[in-house]
């Protein structure tokens, strides 16, 4: 029953969702309207070995990587997404760039999931969110900075950055898209009171 | 308010004994040992607990689940080396509901201990609530926090009902623990 639970919950998001932001890999595919978005998102600590324990099938390609949920209008990442908060998430590999196409329009980063078991149990991670991506009409490509998650072994997330590191991305953006398009900079803005900072880490008196 | 999953499953047995020992073949007596030790009141649950695992999150390990001991809502293990664990799942069954696995998320879950030095470490009392779900999704629960049975009340009971506890290192400092309880 577990098993058919998450298989079910893998095939609806690897089938029934609507589609992730594309990834790109050539600025002939990204049409009038749309921007390349250059960004990073990263976990300090990284994932060890056996914190995500992807063992259903079909869900490998889970595996180091975090689902930013994405939409025009700012409001909190839902308990329980349901399939269509998946709608333009950003399917972001831990560590590494990505590399997307969207509408030239700012958008809101709601937050991230990481599936930590998918198996004989479900468990996610949560990510806050409320982190705005100012596009711009006629903007190309923009860099939109690394997304520092600091955590605990219990996945409390303990501060969140957004950290620059344009020379990076813009040297791998370049190799991959060419001097043709410049990337502008345009950071992400975290919301205000910091998303989810320093939540309580609650540990058995002794 | 936090959610857990309910899995009815005749495999979640299986799966919970298959995945977790008890004392991943330590000493009862080994120097490095702590008790962890905590209480659900499965009263307004499907079923009654007849097992439990904690995992360890910290350091990293192949064998994350530790069996625990379950008596009466009573669950606990006195075989865990220093690291960090947070309660996994627990499970049950009754003749009418069948089997099910309660399971703890992996985040935000109050249920957690970081173990510096060997010791009794007591992960509270709590209450079972049932949660509302529509018709395809899957079961929840929460657990509230309780004030009893006391850690106190609850040593007690451990050194009572358990007797494999009788004559170990156990015996000694759970008095010890009781004393300073006073």
């Amino acid at each position: 029953m577990t098993r058919v639970f998450v298989l079910l919950t893998a095939l609806a998001l690897a089938g029934c969702v609507p589609s992730a932001l594309a990834p790109v890999s050539s600025a002939d595919g990204v049409g009038g309207g749309e921007t390349i978005i250059v960004g990073r998102v990263e976990l300090v600590p990284p994932l060890r070995k056996g914190e995500q324990r992807l063992t259903a099938m079909g869900t490998g390609s889970y595996q180091n990587l975090m689902l930013l949920l994405t939409g025009e209008r700012d409001r909190p990442l839902p308990t329980d997404p349901k399939i269509a908060d998946y709608a333009d998430r950003i399917e972001a590999p831990l560590g590494s760039h990505f590399f997307v196409r969207t509408r030239s329009a700012p958008f809101y980063i709601h937050g991230g999931i990481v599936f930590l078991d998918m198996g004989s149990s479900m468990n996610r991670a949560h990510f806050p969110g409320g982190i705005r991506v100012a596009l711009k009409e006629g903007d190309r490509a923009v860099y939109i900075g690394t997304l520092r998650y600091h955590r605990n072994e219990f996945f409390d997330i303990t501060d969140v950055q957004v950290v620059d590191e344009y020379a990076a991305a813009n040297a791998e953006y370049s190799k991959k898209f060419g001097n043709g398009v410049a990337l502008r900079k345009a950071l992400m803005t975290l919301p205000k009171s910091g998303p989810g900072r320093a939540k309580r880490v609650a540990l058995a008196p002794n | 308010m936090k959610r857990f999953w309910i899995v009815p499953a005749l495999i979640a047995l299986w799966l919970l004994a298959a995945c977790s020992s008890g004392g991943h073949g330590r000493s009862v007596d080994d120097p490095s040992n702590s008790l962890v030790f905590g209480f659900i009141d499965m009263a307004d649950a499907p079923t009654k607990i007849n097992g439990a695992s904690i995992m360890q999150v910290a350091p990293p390990t192949d064998k994350p689940y530790w069996g625990m001991d379950v008596r009466n809502g009573l669950l606990y293990t006195y075989y865990l080396p220093p690291g960090s664990y947070q309660l996994a799942s627990i499970s049950g069954s009754s003749f009418w509901r069948g089997d099910h696995r309660y399971n703890f998320p992996r985040q935000g879950n109050d249920q957690a201990v970081r173990i510096g030095k060997p010791g009794i470490y007591f992960l509270g009392s709590y209450r079972y609530k049932g949660v509302k779900t529509g018709f395809f999704e899957g079961g929840k629960f929460d657990i509230e926090r309780v004030n009893t049975p006391t850690e106190a009340e609850l040593l007690r009971r451990i050194l009572e009902e358990d007797s494999t506890l009788k004559g170990t290192a156990w015996e000694a400092k759970i008095r010890q623990r009781l004393s300073q309880l006073k």
